[in-house]
């Protein structure tokens, strides 16, 4: 066997990078068992290097964990950063888009009346960041009860059948005594989230078995996006041994084998549905799309952790001398084309090399072609196929490599209205190569929901915070300062990403995509305060805040260190007519726009 | 909406308005209540309706109409309210204490409302010119950071000349400068020196420089511009800010005085058909 890292040493953190992933190291036996299981005993051991063995990787890379039934593992919607592989026992993964059950765990956003509204005139907290101090000093367990109870007051709030149905089951379940405590308990200090009922969404809802052996979360970890089922736990225990992406990432480096295995689980379950799903190859018949995908490969350019890099370079905080490339060149002008990118995740520079000076000169982002512009080109003029503007990884983008023979096999069938949707054109601002700059540099294209303040009309009256606050537990959830653009202040205030990096590593997902507005909001009854949301976002505009009780007393956690709580624009979800920060202000000087659509950015900023 | 619609709009509803009350006068003039009766009460009915923009303004968590739409409101009938009092209080001096000082805070009130209209459309421009803005409340640690980096500036500059009249002149005139932060009412008292005197002093002064000291001296030309810049922020964020107090004073005053004008008029009138 490979010699096994047993401690935290710098030199181990230095080939590995950062920090085990699990409280410790796995230990011989761990690791031993693990290259025993189906997923792993395949793996070549002398195919990686001495200085990271696969062994190492695994103990520092992975952690095993023990789940019990009910609990859910990964949720629909989560952005998940790590892979699962099932040691024992047996899972339930439901189909996408079973919302029922997503109802059952998180808080659905339901409208405030107007009354409602008024009553908050008189009831409003003048504390700030108020929350009832009871649940936390009700359990004790510090910040592990929080989600707990959390859960249990969802309970609370199902229907009295359900409670019944509950009730009946625990009765009735095979794993009780000392070892169902345990269970609980252990639920309770992992910070896990449980189905309200278990045997109720077996009978009715679809689901499929995932036992030993199999592995599962591999899209989402490979490529930074939601989960796409919810998984979980249908016998009494099962353990899993849980890897995080770098790990993920290095056994696909160095193993050949693993590395198969993963992309023939990728294009099993997500590259189909992707590709279907694409504006150009929607009328493909199967055939011809199962043809297509046989020839795909899987590219990803620049690093997934580019925010932390991004945030202390905007804050000036990065060392001189030579600070980490934040891009990354994906295809260099004038060579020859060999094969076009489909965007998956992240965003692209596209860069125009004139008289040796480069220029912006526009970005794509999921679900654009890279190369698009030149395949249209080559078959709308016949020109020679090579590159006409450099592409580089903005950060991160994760691309699916389509070769050029295929795809031209594939698009000799279609007329020239399919193929315009090949090229609609780079995301640009009409001309104006500054804004695009800016935009594009500050990594703004990624909002939705941006924060525009024009102050050639703001009166510094600060109505928008004052708005804000009064909304929010009297404390605002945006800083009316940021980005300038000419007269234009792009403000600190959430900007509901299209690829929300926050959304990654939440360990109770708390903080989710509203799956009908879109924003990108936090359950504060599931926020433990762990600063992971607040440290991933490249823009800071999430705020880490001290909670008080009803006599405005800072809440403790059980070890007496501060509770905190995430908080960041909601977009006044829940409440009729829109942020009130837009309402507030009086000069219209403050909107909030979408950053993404080149039709109106160059628009917005005049 | 379309910025030229929206003038044009609004422009059209006021006009509208206006016809319709100058319309309504001449039909109310030859009414046996008289036409101060009418145009009396259409007053009061503007400066309520005018004051529903400051309750918009103070109930932030209702889902009412955008604050925007109330101010424009709120422009077109202040202005519709100056004809109206025009015509109700005629183009002379009021007469009595009473009238004097309703017709007074009304004054105040219309002439503060246009002054405050005409600084929110020329201060904001003014104040973005300026390297960008700085937020009201973090001018002190502004100040303070300014003040740190000219002091570390001087001492460097009179260690390498041994300067002592620089030493002197930075002592007597500019620590103040840095130092003090911006007090409006004493300045009106107080004679400081200003960013633009402060650069001819230095120009004037006569200072042993070698070559490395001009870059210095420089540097405290930049710093002393900057507190310049920052000391025009202040007072035009103060001025932005301020002009409210005036105009929602006079409001309150108005509101006052013309209850109790209503209030005689209706004790001094019983008996008229």
């Amino acid at each position: 066997m490979n010699r096994i890292l047993t401690d935290n040493s710098p030199e181990n953190s230095v080939v590995l990078g950062g920090h085990p992933f699990g409280d410790r190291l796995l230990d011989a036996g761990q690791i031993e068992r693990l290259l025993a299981a189906p997923v792993f005993k395949d793996i070549n051991p002398a195919e990686f290097p001495s200085t990271t063995p696969l062994a190492s990787i695994l103990a520092y890379h992975g952690r095993i964990r023990r789940f019990f039934e009910g609990e859910m593992i990964v949720m629909e919607g989560d952005y998940g950063h790590s892979v699962f592989a099932i040691l024992s026992g047996e899972l339930r993964g439901l189909a996408p888009g079973q919302g029922r059950v997503r109802s059952a765990v998180r808080k659905q956003q339901t409208m405030i009346t107007f009354f409602k509204s008024l009553a908050q005139l008189w009831q409003n907290a003048r504390i700030t960041e108020r929350r009832q101090s009871g649940r936390i000093e009700d359990h004790g367990n510090g910040r592990d009860s929080i989600l707990k109870t959390a859960i249990l007051e969802k309970g609370a709030n199902q229907p009295r059948r359900k409670r019944q149905d509950r009730r009946t089951r625990q009765a009735t379940s095979p794993y009780q005594g000392p070892d169902r405590r345990q269970a609980t308990r252990k639920a309770s200090k992992s910070l896990v989230r449980m189905l309200p009922d278990v045997a109720e969404v077996i009978a009715n809802q679809d689901t499929f078995c995932l036992g030993p052996g199999d592995i599962f979360g591999e899209i989402a970890a490979l490529t930074r996006t939601s989960r796409q089922n919810t998984v979980f736990v249908a016998s009494p225990m099962v353990e899993v041994f849980e890897l995080r992406w770098q790990g993920l990432r290095e056994l696909r480096r160095w193993s050949s084998y693993f590395c198969a295995y993963v992309d023939k689980l990728y294009r099993e379950r997500g590259l189909e549905i992707q590709v279907a799903e694409n504006h150009l190859f929607k009328g493909l018949d199967g055939p011809s799309l199962q043809r297509l995908i046989a020839h795909i490969q899987y590219g990803s350019y620049g690093n997934f952790e580019w925010t932390a890099a991004f945030q202390r370079q905007s804050q000036g905080k990065e060392s001189a001398g030579n600070p980490p490339p934040l891009e990354q060149d994906i295809y260099l002008q004038g060579a020859a084309v060999n094969e076009i990118g489909l965007i998956r995740s992240g965003f692209v520079r596209v860069v125009e090399t004139r008289d040796g000076h480069q220029q912006t000169v526009g970005y794509l982002g999921k679900n654009d072609f890279v190369g698009g512009a030149e395949i249209r080109q080559y078959l709308e003029s016949g020109t020679a196929l090579s590159w006409q503007n450099s592409y580089r990884a903005l950060g991160y983008a994760d691309i699916l490599r389509i070769p050029v023979d295929p795809l031209l096999e594939t698009l000799s069938n279609m007329d020239s209205q399919q193929l315009a949707s090949l090229a609609p054109r780079t995301k640009g601002t009409a001309g104006n190569f500054s804004l695009l700059d800016f935009l594009v540099d500050k990594r703004l294209i990624n909002g939705t929901q941006a924060m525009l303040i024009d102050n050639r009309k703001c009166v510094e009256c600060d109505e928008c915070v004052i708005a804000c606050a009064q909304n929010h537990d009297n404390n605002p959830r945006f800083v009316r300062k940021g980005e300038n653009h000419g007269p234009f202040l792009v403000a600190n205030a959430c900007m509901h990403c299209i690829d929300p990096v926050c959304l990654i590593g939440c360990p109770t997902g708390a903080i989710s995509r509203d799956t009908e507005s879109g924003a990108i909001l936090i359950e504060d009854a599931s926020c433990i305060g762990c600063s992971t949301c607040a440290n991933a976002c490249p823009y800071g505009n999430i705020e880490m805040v001290a909670v008080n009780d009803s006599q405005g007393n800072r809440l403790l956690k059980a070890d007496g260190s501060q509770e905190m709580r995430a908080t960041k624009c909601d977009l006044c979800t829940g409440k009729s007519g829109g942020p009130a920060c837009v309402r507030a202000c009086p000069t219209g000087a403050l909107s909030r726009v979408d950053l993404h659509r080149p039709d109106q950015v160059g628009n917005l900023f005049r | 909406m379309n910025r030229y619609l929206q003038i044009l709009l609004v422009s059209g509803c006021t006009a509208l308005l206006l016809t319709a009350f100058v319309w309504f006068h001449g039909q109310t003039s030859q009414s046996l209540r008289g036409v101060y009766y009418y145009d009396g009460w259409i007053l009061a009915v503007a400066l309520i309706f005018l004051g529903f923009f400051f309750i918009r303004k103070s109930l932030r968590v209702l889902p009412l109409i955008d604050a925007r739409f109330w101010r424009l409101a709120h422009l077109v009938v202040g202005l519709i309210s100056v004809v109206v009092f025009l015509f109700h209080a005629g183009t002379g001096l009021p007469s009595g204490w009473l009238e004097g000082a309703a017709w007074t805070s009304f004054v105040v009130t219309a002439l503060s409302g246009v002054l405050g209209w005409l600084m929110t459309r020329t201060l904001p421009a003014q104040l973005d010119q300026e390297n960008g803005r700085i937020l009201f409340s973090e001018f002190p640690v502004a100040r303070k950071q300014l003040a740190k980096d000219v002091d570390a500036l001087v001492l460097k500059i009179i260690e390498e000349t041994g300067d002592r009249e620089f030493l002197n002149a930075y002592q007597t005139e500019w620590y103040g400068f840095f130092s003090q932060p911006l007090n409006q009412w004493s300045a009106l008292f107080v004679r400081r020196p200003t960013a633009t005197e402060l650069l001819a002093h230095l120009d004037a002064t006569p200072v042993s420089l070698g070559a490395g000291d001009r870059e210095n001296l420089n540097r405290l030309r930049t710093l002393i511009a900057a507190r310049g810049t920052l000391d025009a922020q202040y007072r035009r964020q103060v001025i932005l800010r301020g002009w409210l107090f005036i105009h929602l004073s006079s409001v309150f005053a108005l509101m006052v005085f013309s209850l109790t004008h209503i209030l005689i008029v209706y004790a001094f009138s019983m008996g008229t058909p």
